[in-house]
């Protein structure tokens, strides 16, 4: 089943998912399963638990569904609950020590000046991910980061969640959210060099 | 401004957080070096590519049908 937009702007169609209308769920479940499950996939890394997480998050939405007021779009509302429900299974998984990241962060002279000498990359993102291969390299470079720092990139730049709703998601504050997306940023930039360095003419 | 500082203030350069008195030595660090140009390239360049490396993967999702079908299900008892 294709992702396909749904209607919400159909007079009655929020309404009726306000009311548990089975049909209206039925709808969701079957145009925006597909996309949900690709979203808590990127955040969990084993099927059973992407696919639980889908499912969880469908009941949620149900239980829940009285909340939404048509402001957001339907398919914005679901995203957020299923980014929650892949959290929160997450979480209760059974945590490994953690590496640390620092390995991953730039090294300074005593002087505050850097260790290593850098050249801008030539690639533009957009080129650059039109390889498979590439898109592939760096969404592996991803996965490598230490599950904090991890968690905290793919809510703000790959989901798109804003500092409050990743804040409030993961039960830090504001001020965490921006610098462990700062430090994410700056080790995955290290993960991904040798790749551009590569690429530069 | 080292190169430490200019480092740590990356995030809040690139979300134009910055308040105007920082903002101008930032900006006079960077006019005067190229290491700390080129790293600012990178780091914006890395925000980007997370921001876009899985764009394509979404509008071609399809759901495993078992799934679709278990879901339903469980949404079904939940009607009662």
């Amino acid at each position: 089943m294709a992702a396909e937009p749904l209607d919400q702007d159909q007079p009655g169609w929020v309404e009726a998912l306000r009311a548990g209308d089975p049909a209206a769920f039925e709808q969701l479940v079957r145009t925006q399963s597909g996309r949900l499950l690709s979203v808590v996939r990127r955040i969990l890394h084993n099927e059973d638990d992407a696919r639980e997480a889908v499912q969880e998050a469908f009941i949620s939405a149900f239980r829940a569904r009285a909340q939404f007021n048509g402001e957001a779009r339907v398919s914005t509302w679901l995203h957020r609950i299923a980014v929650n429900a892949a959290l929160m299974k997450l979480r209760r998984r059974r945590r490994q020590p953690e590496d640390s990241i620092e390995d991953l962060l730039p090294r300074f002279l005593p002087n505050g000046a850097h260790v290593e000498q850098f050249v801008a990359w030539n690639e533009p993102a957009d080129v650059a991910l039109s390889r498979a291969e590439t898109r592939e390299f760096i969404r592996n470079a991803i996965d490598k980061l230490p599950e904090t720092y991890r968690t905290v990139l793919l809510l703000r730049d790959v989901e798109g969640l804003s500092n409050d709703e990743a804040a409030e998601m993961l039960g830090i504050t504001p001020n965490a959210v921006k610098i462990r997306l700062h430090r994410a940023r700056l080790a995955l930039r290290r993960l991904i060099a040798p790749h551009f360095q590569g690429a530069a003419s | 401004m080292t190169c430490r500082e200019v480092s740590e203030f990356l995030r809040a350069y690139v979300m134009d957080e910055l308040g105007a008195d920082l903002r101008v030595t930032f900006d006079a660090h960077i006019a005067e070096c190229s290491n700390c140009r080129a790293y600012l390239q990178q780091y914006q360049e890395t925000r980007e590519l997370g921001v876009r490396v899985f764009a394509q993967t979404d509008a071609t999702a399809d759901a495993p049908h078992e799934l679709v079908d278990a879901i339903l299900r469980s949404l079904a008892t939940l009607e009662r």
